[in-house]
């Protein structure tokens, strides 16, 4: 058993000070929930020598400013849905920030919502829902966080018709790594919510890039969100019980459809032209093997479908799309040009009973509530690529995919399942964004490693093949090897890690 | 080192790879960069270069951080409005109008990569040769740069293709004040620029920074850019424009949300009379009096677009949808405009390009013209007109003579709302009392000055302590010896502040 460290009794002190002694604990059976193993790695992860549960931002200030004064190592959480663990070194001190879960504000004229970290996606959806809006809802199911997803992660299904999370933060209030509250854009000019850009230089660009800090630079206590007008029912309603429930749209407004294509390249040029006409809630080219997991409730029953061969003749090159209107005449106009393009390119529908798990759970579209099945194979599974540049530029990755994976199915060390990669496209097809998906048997002697290779395999076909289809993860030794080659990106981030958190405590990395 | 004697050193440094017609001293040359419209003074532009390429761009920055001699970009062709071209100390000027290649127009991921020195008047057209258009500001000067627009956040005409304040300029490349060169967004790498096969048009990152955005909104003081992409749109192959009036902008402001938040239209911008006159009127001063007096006190146009497929069904479509938002507010959406003459024809070619004749539509009253722009949510906007005319009647200038122009943004989360002063050589103490406090009150009501020229700067910074400190460690990170444009926005004290 990992001997957990502790924290000085005067530094525990101090803290519990700050929170009272109900919001902070090192007892052992509790840090003992904070290194839970993940599944996708197995790796253990180390243990924080305490967890504290800021009340408000106030309380978040001087909790960092504690740990500036006593070199405490420490990171913000709220979900621990990611997959570097809590804590990235031993002895680290969890802020954990679940007692922050307010909604502060819902603004339905000017279209914008104030949340505290802890707001779940569930929570805010069925509120902004209530008041016919929506927001870009990244696909990592309905109890991770909000604010999380807008400053870390964020790609999402119905990106088409908006953007990814991160362009739809409109303001941030911000504990530095030193422990200063900075209110960024117009709000730090008592002008709102709106815009977090300015004035001059946007310190927007500071609290995530392409992907977020995961913790490394300070701690975001409240954010603005924009919202959208939601064109579909301000109530789901739902037919039967989880898992096997369904959530229809009204079909006048409301329509998916699946089609495939001969090739990935008629697939690629059926989207970009989707993206020309400005059409479409949702259009993308999934991963098929993801969806058999996701559409089926029990590994027994993956297995059947799979192995049915369904999905492989009818998915591989396919595009979903998902229609909404806010009349059926425009919904019929959009359909009519989507025909238009999909018997350009040569599209035909795919077998009904695929599409109609669709028709019958539209959530999938929004929240993606039943995504917590990609575990229920009990083996591992894992993303890599993850990065964003033009619809054709994608495709172009994706078609290299082959070259690196094969080796990995041919040796049965992942699920023969080469063309479970999704391209989803938004802001209309101005870019898009990729991410292989990849199953694993966790029985297998050496599946810890499995993850590490694909992904590093998949780097190196990147590289060289000129693609930008990721970029190199904030591991130091990753971004000082793989650096120089992304226009030494890591000189310029480590220089502004260094000036903003000079005491190196903002959850520094595994290193 | 004495000023002059740090130029001159700059300048035998620089001598060894600039051309020798790429170095200019002519007093009267330099003399035109020394002052512009606005109220900003300054120093003196000791030298002008013009880089032709990023190598020579790296070169004037190396020479300038050895001999610590400021720098100061500009792009766009006179006159100047806002004071970030003046120098504040005596600095060289680095003229990018010579890097003006139009590198790449994509029509299958609908991108332009264009040089600083591109302007709107030369890419326009250039596009719409191609099929495409470029989503504007309002009546740019024809010799304005693009990119230097962009980086800038100059509020576009079209606000559903915005999805955020920096949108639509996509990647970078970038010469800090180091001297290092850096690409950002998906232009990053892997590799150099010839062998990275990625289109360039993910603007984040790379890693956990947008570093794209540090330079926005930077009047030059964070990097000099020396290419940019930029995103472009798909020429409709039907248009109509609409004209929707009004004697108070509230009903207006309630017409742009509803219609933004639905998607309707394309093209979406409100203009005052003195505005919209100043832009139509064929002769001063007769036809300009006549018009202002004739059209309504604000205009809101819309633009309804279809594309490629199905134009005519698209625009059936959306032109019931702003119908029926109008006749709910009591307003009617017409394609003829109420006062002006028939002149509904100019006002769709003049929106879809530069303003090309002499003198810029701003200058057609008076000698100057003082902007005082900013950004709010729609739904403050009527607040602050009011707050604005007000103002005007404590200086005792005519309200109506004012220009106004409202921009949503960001799909209509934002709204640039902006003022345009006129004002004649007899008057520029009067304006300029009026324009400081107006600047003033309307930021002590709310009013964000997101791009802090001039004046606003102090106004600005000085209510917010911890931005500006944060922003000072940028600065010292990107540009160590505080060479570029030095004393813009809040970096007055050098790079450490």
């Amino acid at each position: 058993m990992e001997k957990v460290m502790s924290l000085p009794k005067e530094v525990y002190q101090a803290l519990l000070k700050v929170v009272g002694p109900e919001n902070i604990a090192d007892r052992p059976h509790i840090l003992a929930a904070l290194r839970h193993t993940n599944p996708q790695s197995g790796r253990q992860p180390p243990s924080p020598a305490a967890v504290i549960m800021p009340g408000s931002v106030e309380e978040v200030r001087e909790i960092v400013r504690i740990c500036n004064r006593h070199g405490v190592r420490y990171n913000a959480v709220v979900s621990m849905f990611g997959m570097g663990g809590v804590v990235s070194q031993p002895g680290m001190l969890v802020i954990s920030l679940r007692r922050m879960n307010r909604i502060i504000e819902i603004n339905e004229f000017d279209r914008y919502a104030v949340i505290e970290p802890a707001v779940r996606q569930v929570q805010l959806k069925a509120e902004v829902f209530k008041r016919g809006l929506t927001y870009p809802t990244a696909s990592a199911g309905p109890s991770c966080s909000v604010l999380a997803n807008f400053l870390t992660s964020g790609d999402h299904h119905t990106q088409q018709s908006s953007s990814r999370c991160s362009r739809y933060l409109l303001g941030y209030e911000w504990v530095t790594p030193t422990g200063e509250i900075v209110r960024v854009g117009s709000l730090a000019h008592g002008a709102g919510w709106f815009c977090p850009d300015g004035p001059g230089p946007s310190l927007r660009g500071l609290v995530r890039g392409y992907g977020g800090w995961g913790g490394g630079l300070g701690i975001v206590t409240r954010i603005a969100i924009g919202l959208d007008d939601w064109k579909g029912p301000r109530v789901l309603t739902t037919q039967g019980h989880s898992p096997d429930y369904k959530i229809p749209f009204p079909p006048d407004c409301h329509r998916v459809f699946i089609f495939k294509f001969p090739t990935l390249e008629k697939v690629r040029d059926a989207m970009t032209e989707m993206g020309k006409a400005e059409i479409g809630q949702a259009v993308l080219k999934f991963f098929y093997a993801t969806e058999a997991v996701l559409f089926t409730v029990s590994a027994n029953d993956f297995r059947d479908l799979w192995n049915s061969g369904l999905y492989q003749r009818e998915l591989p090159r396919a595009l979903w799309v998902y229609l909404a209107a806010w009349t059926p005449e425009e919904l019929a106009y959009e359909e009519r040009v989507m025909r238009d393009i999909v018997e350009e390119f040569g599209g035909e529908p795919v077998d009904a009973s695929i599409t109609r798990k669709y028709e019958e759970n539209m959530d999938f579209f929004i929240l993606v509530s039943f995504l917590q099945r990609v575990l229920k194979l009990g083996g591992g599974w894992s993303p890599t690529k993850l990065g964003a540049d033009s619809i054709h530029h994608m495709f172009e990755v994706a078609a290299a995919i082959p070259e690196f994976f094969y080796d990995f199915i041919e040796k049965g060390r992942i699920l023969d399942a080469p063309h479970n990669f999704q391209v989803i496209p938004m802001e209309y097809g101005h870019a898009a964004h990729i991410e292989l998906l990849f199953f694993f048997d966790n029985q297998r002697p050496d599946w810890q490693q499995i993850p590490a290779e694909v992904m590093q395999k998949s780097m190196e076909s990147d590289i060289r093949h000129g693609f930008h289809a990721a970029t190199p993860p904030r591991v130091k030794a990753v971004m000082e090897r793989l650096g120089p080659l992304y226009s030494n990106f890591q000189v310029w981030t480590n220089k502004i890690k260094e000036t903003f958190d000079p005491n190196n405590v903002s959850n520094p990395g595994p290193g | 080192m004495r000023a002059a004697e740090a130029v001159l050193r700059f300048r035998e440094g620089v001598a060894r790879f600039l051309k020798a017609d790429s170095i200019v001293d002519d007093a009267r040359t330099l003399e035109s960069y020394n002052r512009d419209i606005s109220f900003v003074k300054g120093g003196r532009a000791r030298l002008l270069v013009y880089p032709q390429n990023r190598e020579d761009v790296r070169g004037i920055v190396r020479a300038a951080s050895k001999n610590k001699v400021p720098l100061v970009p500009v792009s766009s062709g006179p006159p100047h409005y806002r004071g970030d071209t003046v120098p504040s100390a005596d600095a060289v000027i680095v003229d990018f109008s010579r890097m003006k290649r139009i590198i790449r127009i994509d029509p299958v991921s609908r991108y332009a990569v264009l040089e600083p020195g591109v302007t709107y008047g030369q890419l326009v057209p250039e596009l719409r040769r191609q099929g495409f258009k470029l989503v504007m500001p309002l009546l740019p000067r024809a010799n304005k740069s693009v990119v230097t627009s962009r980086l800038e956040r100059e509020p576009g005409l079209i606000p559903k293709y915005q999805y955020d304040y920096l949108d639509p300029l996509l990647t970078l490349e970038v010469v800090y004040g180091t001297g290092d060169d850096f690409r950002t967004g998906s232009a990053s790498g892997p590799g150099t620029p010839e062998t990275l096969k990625a289109d360039g048009v993910n603007p984040w990152g790379p890693g956990v920074l947008d570093f794209f955005r540090f330079v926005s909104g930077a009047q030059g003081t964070m990097g000099l850019v020396t290419r940019a992409a930029t995103k472009v749109e798909v020429l409709p192959s039907l248009e109509e424009l609409f004209f929707i009036t009004s004697g108070d902008v509230r009903p207006l402001v309630e017409a742009m949300n509803r219609l933004l938040r639905k998607r309707v239209v394309d093209e979406c911008l409100a203009l005052n009379g003195a505005n919209l006159a100043a832009i139509l009127a064929e002769s001063l001063p007769q036809d300009f009096a006549e018009l202002k007096k004739d059209l309504p006190p604000w205009t809101l146009l819309v633009g309804l677009a279809g594309y490629q497929r199905r134009p005519e069904e698209r625009i059936a479509i959306m032109e019931r949808y702003l119908r029926e938002i109008c006749g709910e507010l009591g307003l009617k959406a017409r394609p003829s405009l109420p006062g002006g003459g028939g002149r509904e024809k100019k006002v769709t070619e003049l929106l879809s390009g530069p303003w090309r004749s002499e003198p810029y539509w701003k200058l057609r009253q008076k000698d100057a013209c003082h902007d005082i722009f900013f950004l709010t949510t729609l739904s403050k906007v009527p607040e602050f007109v009011g707050v604005m005319r007000g103002a005007a009647e404590r200086h005792g200038y005519p309200f109506e003579d004012i220009g106004g122009y409202l921009q949503p943004m960001v799909q209509g989360r934002g709204c640039h709302v902006e003022f345009s002063i006129p004002c004649g050589k007899d008057e520029t103490a009067r304006v300029k009392d009026f324009f400081i406090e107006a600047s003033e009150t309307l930021i002590n009501e709310g009013a964000f000055f997101s791009r802090p020229y001039g004046p606003w700067a102090d106004m600005v910074y000085g209510r917010d302590g911890e931005g500006a400190a944060a922003l000072k460690k940028l600065k010292a990170i990107f540009d160590p010896d505080n060479i570029l444009n030095p004393g813009r926005l809040c970096f007055r004290e050098g790079g450490r502040g």
